[in-house]
């Protein structure tokens, strides 16, 4: 069953979402045809344009996916979603797997527009396309020095992971929020409002502990030697200088179980709590 | 066992008590007259058997269970309101219910859509209201459930559609199945009905099988009419 609600899932947002890439694309392909053209200001309009669809297409997907869950689940839809045999649960992790695929396409996109973006103010700067790839060539060199690649496919891998935890965290968080506002206890006042408070005090709860973490030095770190989880010194040699390693194991560590409480709390509440209007 | 059963159910809003510690039992294979006027609490009734309402004390169980996957997989329920969502079209529907409903006739699905002359492949935010109902009862008439739960399908609707709404129903609901219909439109539809369930005021008022209720030659109609104009009387 959870197969068939991620296929249904995918199909009902692709609408809303597709309908933003399109957009996107379409800047993205006009501000690429100024690259070619003889003009400073146009390159500079362009270059603007590209940064305000990158933050479009974030802002975009997190309110189509927040607004989806909401109507799909307590709108009139309800009716539909909470009469299927399946549980709260299947119902809550198909719509999170669906949520972090649009997420990662988004990210990719805007991946994948900043690259572009380097090296085309680089063209604006240099004046020469040819001279900013190669810049972006020289630069690619310069990785040289870093650990071996697996080190670094590593690093990628950590990097992508704990921001995949911290987009899952934003979502359950805010599937929280929707689906407490949306119990008898908290119906009779404005959902909207309710879901907003209790997110805003979910978060500052969040980032008192993520902030208090930060004082527990057990990090991550990359070396000559490769990637590794460092405790007590803060600060690492790599290549005759020194990097931070980053404090964050601890929070990872509450973050990805802040992740599995509000999964089972929000199945549960979908499933015995919530009453559909 | 009995199909439908409900033991010492009260829901409240507020401080209105809308199901009062009501008890009753169905045995399957019948058709059953929920009956009310509008606020009786049918609704509220129903939407606790189908599991969207969750705050209530006592029991409400279909098949020995509270709503849950199994009772969700046997019982096909027709809400009030139009359900199916904005982008979808008719085909994108029934495919819908053909995935998650395993007793689903898709091909009868089908069929039924030509019959009722509804467009495959329009979106179906851009059909009128009476199109989307129509749909809406085709989906769920084309389901082999072994319970019918149909929340106030002649409500709103000419004499002409309702005749056709009836129509519908008592042409594809499987042998065997049970119907629960609640209504507060007695006189096109009292002469379906095996057994009624009249609730009013949180209590129930009438529970009994239609020959022992019409024995002294009263129609459904009367009985409605005398026992909402008595229990109003006393409220």
């Amino acid at each position: 069953m959870l197969g068939k609600l991620i296929k249904h899932e995918l199909k009902s947002t692709a609408h809303s979402m597709f309908g933003v890439y399109l957009a996107a694309a379409i800047t993205f392909l006009s501000a690429t045809v100024v690259l070619f053209l003889n003009s400073h200001a146009l390159k500079v309009v362009g270059a603007v344009a590209m940064v305000l669809i990158t933050l479009a297409v974030l802002i975009i997907t997190l309110l189509c996916i927040f607004s989806m869950f909401n109507k799909s689940l307590y709108g009139a839809q309800g009716y539909l979603s909470f009469t299927l045999p399946v549980t709260g649960k299947q119902l809550l992790a198909a719509k999170t797997i669906v949520a972090e695929i649009w997420t990662t396409l988004s990210f990719v996109f805007v991946g994948v527009v900043y690259v572009y973006l380097g090296i085309y103010i680089s063209s604006i700067v240099s004046d020469s396309t040819k001279q900013a790839l190669s810049a972006a060539y020289d630069l690619l060199q310069s990785f040289k020095s870093l650990p071996d690649a697996k080190s670094m496919l590593k690093l990628i891998i950590a990097f992508a992971f704990l921001l995949f935890i911290h987009s899952l965290c934003i979502y359950f968080r805010v599937a929280f929020s929707v689906t407490v506002a949306n119990t008898k206890t908290f119906q009779k006042y404005n959902p909207l409002l309710i879901g907003i408070l209790i997110w805003a005090v979910l978060l500052f709860i969040t980032y008192a502990i993520l902030g208090i973490s930060l004082l527990i030095p057990v990090g991550i770190a990359c070396d000559a030697s490769g990637l590794k989880i460092v405790a007590g010194d803060a600060f690492y040699a790599f290549d005759n200088s020194t990097v931070p390693a980053m404090p964050v194991v601890v929070g990872i560590v509450f973050e990805i179980l802040e992740c599995g409480m509000l999964y089972v709390a929000t199945g549960n509440i979908m499933t015995n709590r919530v009453n559909i209007k | 066992m009995a199909l439908i059963e409900v033991e010492h159910l009260t829901k409240t809003y507020g401080s209105h008590v809308v199901l009062d510690d009501i008890s009753f039992a169905f045995e399957g294979g019948q058709i059953i007259g929920l009956l009310g006027p509008n606020g009786s609490g049918k609704t509220s009734l129903i939407k606790i058997l189908v599991g969207l309402i969750t705050d209530y004390s006592g029991g409400a169980y279909i098949d020995g269970h509270s709503a849950d996957p199994h009772t969700k997989a046997m019982v096909a329920y027709l809400p009030e309101k139009t359900y199916l969502a904005d982008w979808m079209r008719c085909v994108d529907a029934i495919q819908y219910f053909a995935d998650f409903f395993a007793d689903f006739d898709q091909e009868k699905a089908l069929r039924m859509l030509e019959q009722f002359q509804l467009p495959p492949k329009q979106l179906i935010k851009s059909m009128s209201k009476g199109m989307q109902e129509k749909l809406q009862l085709l989906l769920v008439m084309c389901r082999n459930a072994k319970l019918y739960i149909l929340d106030e399908p002649l409500g709103g609707v000419d004499p002409a559609a309702r005749a056709f709404i009836l129509d519908t129903i008592m042409k594809n609901h499987p042998a065997g199945s049970t119907i629960m219909l609640s209504t507060h439109l007695i006189y096109d539809v009292q002469h379906i009905f095996d057994s009624v369930l009249m609730i009013g005021r949180g209590k129930v008022l009438v529970k009994a099988s239609v020959d022992e209720l019409c024995s002294d030659g009263r129609t459904i109609e009367d009985i409605f009419k005398e026992v909402y104009h008595y229990a109003w009387q006393v409220n």
